[in-house]
């Protein structure tokens, strides 16, 4: 009987422990988005910008990244990106949340892809999502998570107005590179 | 007993760990939103540069190289012109963003061939909410070289000093939520050589203009939509300081595309420099003198960030590949 209320002990006391132990966080991220229209290409970059968590032992990830953190290489256009797309001042920040649908069991050095399903929030509108997304456990501990994601932009309620029709993509491809470290 | 223990001990675990996994997902957020967060700061106090005339608190980018063409046209009450469009005066202008807060520039203006250097810089950002600074603070300088064919006298030699004039502005503007904007600019104008009238009569008669002269500008814009704006200026120049001119104002529209801003204007004045506009306006409005007139500015983007330098075909689109080779899958 000694031993039931030990073993209950101990799940009860190390489990959470244990599950807090495989949190990690975004040590260093790049997330960057490409438009290919017919008169213009336009990229952005948001570097070290975002914060994120990882939850190996859970298969839980979530992301939330400044809007104004992207830079652009043209400043004008960075500040119409703000003001009158993304409205920023209003929705300062993306926000996904989501599951990894294959339990995450690397051996280090080892990479592999997997499925990943959640909320992504961006421009005041939450919508389900599905992605592939590639992780690799480094040497140093740190896992790197890369991911491709295309957002349509009328999907989340971001207007193009006729005029600027063939400088803005209706899909724009967004890559996600974060890589995390052991939550201190 | 045992069995007991046994119910109890798994009815912890699942109380301990059960609520954890529920709502895992919107803890993780909660976790990420309470970390400390840095100050927002507004942008887009104003849509361009310019209000009509008056300078914004606004600063092109690093980087950046603006080109503005400025037209202003004759009265519209003169027909015999086109409403004036056959009078223009004009102001061709270049401005680049040396840093995030300081702007260099140059111009030149019809009415003397007036040519202008600027130097405008940012002083503090207006961040949200009423978080100190609540205030977007530039400051603008410039000076102007007329270089038009001298016409002096002995008094008045042609010697280049006499050919100058000053414009030191404090810019201080706030944006009230998302549409409207508000801007006061103290300002200090020098004439090194002034007007003089009755210089022959008796003492008492002769009217001299101060070489320095103190103006409140103000201005608002208010954005109708996400791209097209209404703007309003007036600059007062408090009593006694000059003879013969007159308060400067006007209305505009500004209609942004991509890189373009269009500004179209109504107004009194028909220079497009401070020393001008402001403190050398003789347009008298009740005698008809109103003008139409229009700003065009356009961006060019000469430095690129950091981010996109390097790089040479490929874009920075984080390639997530270049730092992550394909896996075998």
């Amino acid at each position: 009987m000694k031993k039931y209320i030990s073993t209950a002990l101990s799940l009860v006391l190390v489990l959470p422990l244990a599950l807090m132990a495989q949190q990690f966080s975004a040590k260093e991220s790049k997330i960057s988005f490409f438009s290919e229209a017919p008169l213009e290409n336009i990229e952005a970059v948001s570097t070290n910008a975002s914060r994120s968590i990882l939850d190996v032992g859970k298969g839980q990830i979530a992301v939330s990244m400044p809007i104004k953190s992207f830079v652009f290489p043209n400043s004008l256009m960075q500040e119409h990106f703000n003001e009158s797309y993304l409205e920023s001042d209003k929705f300062p920040t993306s926000t996904f949340a989501g599951t990894i649908v294959e339990p995450i069991r690397l051996k280090t050095g080892e990479r592999l892809m997997y499925t990943v399903r959640g909320k992504l929030t961006l421009h005041g509108v939450t919508r389900e999502m599905e992605t592939k997304a590639i992780l690799q456990l480094n040497a140093d501990g740190t896992y790197t998570g890369t991911s491709k994601l295309r957002v349509k932009l009328a999907d989340y309620n971001i207007k193009i107005p006729s005029i600027v029709v063939k400088n803005i993509a209706e899909e724009i491809d967004v890559n996600i590179l974060i890589v995390y470290q052991p939550t201190k | 007993m045992n069995r007991f223990l046994r119910g109890l001990g798994a009815a912890l675990v699942l109380v301990s760990g059960f609520p954890r996994l529920l709502c895992a997902q919107d803890d993780l957020l909660q976790q990420l939103n309470t970390e400390n967060k840095k100050p927002e700061y507004v942008i887009a106090t104003f849509k361009g540069t310019l209000i009509n005339n008056q300078q914004t608190v606004q600063l092109q980018g690093k980087g950046t190289l603006e080109f503005m063409i400025l037209h202003r046209f004759g009265a519209l009450k003169d027909l015999g012109t086109f409403f004036g469009l056959d009078q223009a005066r004009i102001r061709l202008g270049l401005g680049y963003g040396v840093f995030d807060w300081w702007n260099l520039g140059v111009g030149r203006s019809t009415n003397g061939q007036t040519y202008d250097l600027w130097t405008k810089f940012r002083i503090a950002r207006q961040r949200k909410g009423w978080v100190w600074p609540v205030f977007s603070v530039s400051w603008y300088s410039n000076m102007a070289i007329n270089s038009a064919k001298w016409q002096g006298s002995e008094a008045r030699p042609d010697i280049f000093s006499n050919r100058l004039s000053f414009v030191n502005q404090l810019l201080v503007a706030r944006k009230f939520g998302e549409r409207f904007s508000l801007q006061l600019a103290p300002t200090h104008v020098h004439y090194n050589l002034v007007p003089t009238r009755g210089l022959s009569g008796p003492p008492e008669i002769v009217e001299r203009s101060n070489n320095s002269i103190f103006i409140l500008g103000t201005s608002a814009r208010f954005k109708v939509s996400k791209r097209v704006a209404l703007t309003a200026e007036y600059n007062w120049i408090p009593p006694g300081q000059v003879r013969g001119y007159y308060d400067s104002f006007g209305v505009g529209i500004d209609l942004e595309t991509g890189g373009h801003i269009f500004q179209l204007l109504f107004g009194n004045s028909r220079d497009m420099i401070a020393q001008q506009f402001m403190a050398r306006n003789n347009s008298k409005v009740w005698k008809g003198d109103f003008f139409f007139g229009f700003n065009i500015s356009r961006v060019f983007s000469v430095l690129k960030p950091k981010e996109f330098r390097m790089k040479k075909g490929k874009g920075a689109s984080g390639e997530p590949e270049a730092t992550a080779p394909q896996p075998s899958w």
